[in-house]
């Protein structure tokens, strides 16, 4: 059934991607665990090749940076899904698979008789994970929508920005991210399931409902307290709640909580008789007085580079951390030290460095197995190979544009 | 009630905070018995830390500790870290997020536990991770949204504010989520092999993988990414437009010239639709700050609410930038999903917290338990685990071991 084990985490288990932007997270968590990920694209490749940024800034679909860092260790093979050969090898896949991740607009796999219920009859232990913008139920189910859109109804978004001005979404489409994960995590419920019950289940994941995921309290606590928490100015400092100040090379955000980080952080200051009052040990009277306690943050932060007030900070138990760019994280020494990003070649891109696993573990050491396939690199090893098609059968079929 | 599929399993939490909580908060919902262990000496800063009239009050700790159980043990005790060992014999999971070392030092590190049991799964959860240079450092949520390079990244292109990030700590229920799913791979990994595992997670890495792509744009192409704001390749218009009300918002996403003929006409077929200038997807992208201005003036007219019931009525991706009262009450596709869980909470009266974005179609999640008081579950489970009888319970109060 799948591919030889090689000590991964979650080898054995078979798994059939037809994920886009919503669930590559999600099938990212699998193939880094190792399980067998194969990644059904439709001929001619994804269209997640075309998203940016591209090695060297040449689009090409080999050359993708997004589709090479969500898509390592993974097979690939092209079918299309909207064509009877097309969905009937998919079926043949679909019989031996552990899992499939889809990311339609509900109702397009049952359209092609690739529905949960379609493929649970010729495989009852299968869990299909279909991840989309509403979910498959529910007024909205057959809306519209894209990550912004699920952001935005999950009220993170109207917090996000200057008051007065656009509210702006999160970089890295965070509630596809989210949804992901919690995708992934029921998708292994339902697999840990499987183990007494010999049935799979029909995941069903709405990203819009994850949004709401993202937000922290604020529901809980509007629920309790009747307050809606409004958006504040960036420009306008509010001590020790998430603002950044101005360093020498950059920002950094203090998070002076507790009463002994305060102290601290007073010793630290000088103990201007201004702020050495006993008042200020609760951190409301300093988030209400930020006015006064402002200017001496300033004033110390426009004396260190943003790196070294982090360490600086830190040699003294501070929570003060720089405002990093995407190269300050990939050069930072922690980031290095943690071995997060892992060497990899890539038969087009040539020598980078992949993210590897979220996590490390005891059992599997963290390494790249193969960098992203190239459009249909496995149609011979997985068509040809494990459903029997012979060369003459897949030429018919990639000249009828079937793979 | 149907079937929760994780029932049988057992997790020991040793967290604070609420990225460690949130791993056994969603193992909880989906059946496993977490027993939280907490002490009087060191309570939790989500239960109101000293301030012990909070205590049981807190709409953040409900959200993070629904269905769980509370076990108090004063770890300065001897006795108590027996009792503890004892109950770890009886788990499957051991959760932690303590800072670096401290549960080496308290004799529970992963060798200590694997005598206890020898197929535990050990999960540590710390904002860093368990290795490198400066994991020891101190980091809650917002910090490390600084040191990965979100806080950088959520900003508009050329923004004078360093940052237009909402206020939230996404990092924490991100890799919270991620966690569990990592415990779950560990689960069907033991089932396989009868094996435990030891899994060493650091929050700022789940966080970081979703910016993959923009630090690949600099290991690849050595350029340090811009903030993107809310723009989307091959999307104009697309990003949030004002309505009426007062600081409200909507979102629009037009991603196809079919979607964009479908646009004009449900917004009346003004003159400037017809404009050489916003006639192709490409003119509309270069025109965006133009065509971004003339929607504006169209969406100011109207309710978010009602933009998004009129664009989808023709297709057309659009939705409301919610806040929380709309969370709650305006949107009907949540309510009918069932994302807003309200529930009685014993001194608080009902609180709402969200239900997993999630829809398993045989043994889907549940919140089935109020959270825990502090030490509610304390007897109970040394009784029905441990088997003490009323006479050592009484005795163990009395030496303050179960603090």
């Amino acid at each position: 059934m799948a591919q030889t084990s090689d000590g991964g985490i979650l080898a054995g288990i078979r798994v059939l991607d037809l994920a886009d932007e919503k669930g590559l997270p999600c099938t990212k968590f699998f193939a880094d665990l190792g399980a067998d990920v194969i990644k059904v694209e439709r001929p001619g490749g994804d269209p997640a090749r075309a998203r940016p940024p591209y090695a060297g800034d040449q689009a090409h679909p080999e050359r993708s940076l997004y589709f090479l860092h969500w898509n390592a260790n993974k097979r690939g093979i092209t079918l299309d899904l909207a064509t009877p050969d097309g969905q009937d090898l998919f079926r043949q896949l679909a019989r031996t698979a552990d899992v499939v991740i889809e990311t339609f607009n509900p109702g397009t796999l049952e359209g092609w008789g690739l529905g949960y219920e379609a493929l649970a009859a010729i495989n009852p232990g299968l869990v299909m994970t279909s991840i989309t913008v509403f979910g498959q139920t529910g007024p909205y189910r057959d809306y519209q929508g894209n990550e912004l859109i699920a952001f935005a109804l999950g009220g993170l978004m109207a917090l996000a920005g200057d008051p007065g001005g656009p509210p702006v979404v999160a970089p890295g489409d965070l509630a596809s991210g989210m949804a992901s994960m919690h995708a992934a995590l029921a998708t292994q419920v339902a697999l840990f399931y499987r183990l007494q019950s010999g049935r799979g289940q029909h995941v069903d994941v709405s990203v819009s409902d994850a949004a709401a995921h993202i937000g922290g309290y604020v529901v809980p606590y509007y629920s309790y307290h009747g307050d809606k928490p409004v958006r504040v100015s960036h420009t306008v400092r509010t001590f020790e709640l998430h603002d950044v100040y101005p360093c020498k090379d950059g920002y950094a955000r203090l998070f002076i909580l507790p009463r002994a980080h305060w102290l601290t952080f007073l010793e630290w200051l000088g103990k201007p008789p201004e702020l050495d009052d006993p008042v200020f040990e609760d951190q409301n009277m300093r988030r209400e007085n930020s006015d006064l306690i402002n200017p001496y943050v300033e004033q110390l932060c426009a004396q260190y580079n943003k790196h070294d007030l982090y360490l600086e900070a830190q040699a003294r138990h501070l929570a003060i951390t720089p405002m990093n760019t995407p190269a300050d994280f990939v050069e930072s020494e922690q980031t290095q030290a943690r071995g997060y990003f892992l060497e990899a070649e890539h038969p087009v891109v040539g020598k980078y460095r992949q993210v590897g696993p979220l996590h490390k573990w005891s059992a599997m050491p963290a390494r790249v197995r193969r960098t992203a396939p190239l459009v249909g690199e496995h149609n011979e090893e997985i068509l040809g190979g494990e459903l029997g098609l012979s060369r003459d059968e897949l030429a018919s079929l990639r000249a009828a544009g079937v793979i | 009630m149907t079937v929760l599929p994780l029932a049988g399993i057992r997790v020991i939490e040793l967290c604070t905070g609420a990225a460690g909580p949130t791993v056994g908060k969603s193992l909880a919902e989906y059946g496993a018995e977490v027993l939280r262990i907490e002490s009087r000496r060191r309570p939790d800063t989500h239960r109101g830390g000293a301030n012990k009239a909070r205590w049981n009050k807190s709409p953040s700790f409900v959200k993070l500790h629904r269905n769980k159980k509370s076990v108090t043990l004063n770890m300065q005790s001897e006795r108590a870290k027996e009792l503890l060992r004892e109950l770890i014999r009886q788990s499957d999971v051991v959760t932690e997020n303590f800072s670096l070392g401290v549960l080496e030092r308290w004799g529970f590190g992963y060798e200590k536990l694997r005598e206890l049991k020898p197929d535990i799964i050990l999960i540590s959860l710390k904002g860093l991770g368990n290795t490198g240079p400066h994991a020891h450092h101190v980091t809650w949520g917002p910090n490390l949204m600084c040191l990965f390079g979100s806080t950088y990244l959520w900003n508009q292109p050329g923004s004078e504010a360093p940052t237009q990030e909402a206020r939230t700590q996404h990092p924490d229920f991100m890799s919270g989520v991620a966690g569990a799913a990592a415990v779950m791979a560990a689960l069907l990994y033991r089932a396989r092999t009868g094996e435990g595992m030891y899994i060493d997670g650091a929050q700022i890495e789940t966080g970081a993988s979703l910016l993959g792509p923009f630090y690949l744009d600099y290991i690849v192409n050595g350029r340090v990414p811009a903030p993107v704001g809310n723009r989307r390749p091959g999307a104009a218009p697309h990003g949030a437009y004002p309505t009426a009300g007062d600081d409200r918002w909507c979102v629009i996403s037009v991603e196809s010239q079919d979607a964009w003929r479908r646009f004009c006409e449900a917004i009346g077929s003004p003159a400037w639709t017809r404009e050489e200038r916003f006639a192709t997807p490409l003119a509309r992208e270069r025109n965006s700050a133009a065509l971004d201005r003339l929607v504006g003036e169209w969406t100011r007219q109207y309710d978010g609410h009602e933009i998004m019931a009129r664009l989808q009525a023709v297709g057309v991706a659009a939705a409301p930038v919610q806040d929380v009262e709309d969370q709650l009450k305006r949107d009907p596709h949540a309510k009918a999903r069932g994302l807003y869980h309200e529930r009685e909470e014993p001194e608080m009266g009902p609180v709402i917290s969200e239900y997993p974005p999630v829809q398993l179609s045989e043994t889907p999640a549940q919140i089935y338990a109020h959270a825990p008081l502090f030490g509610e579950h304390t007897d109970q489970v040394l009784r029905d685990l441990l088997h003490l009888s009323d006479a050592e319970l009484e005795a163990l109060k009395a030496e303050g071991v179960l603090d």
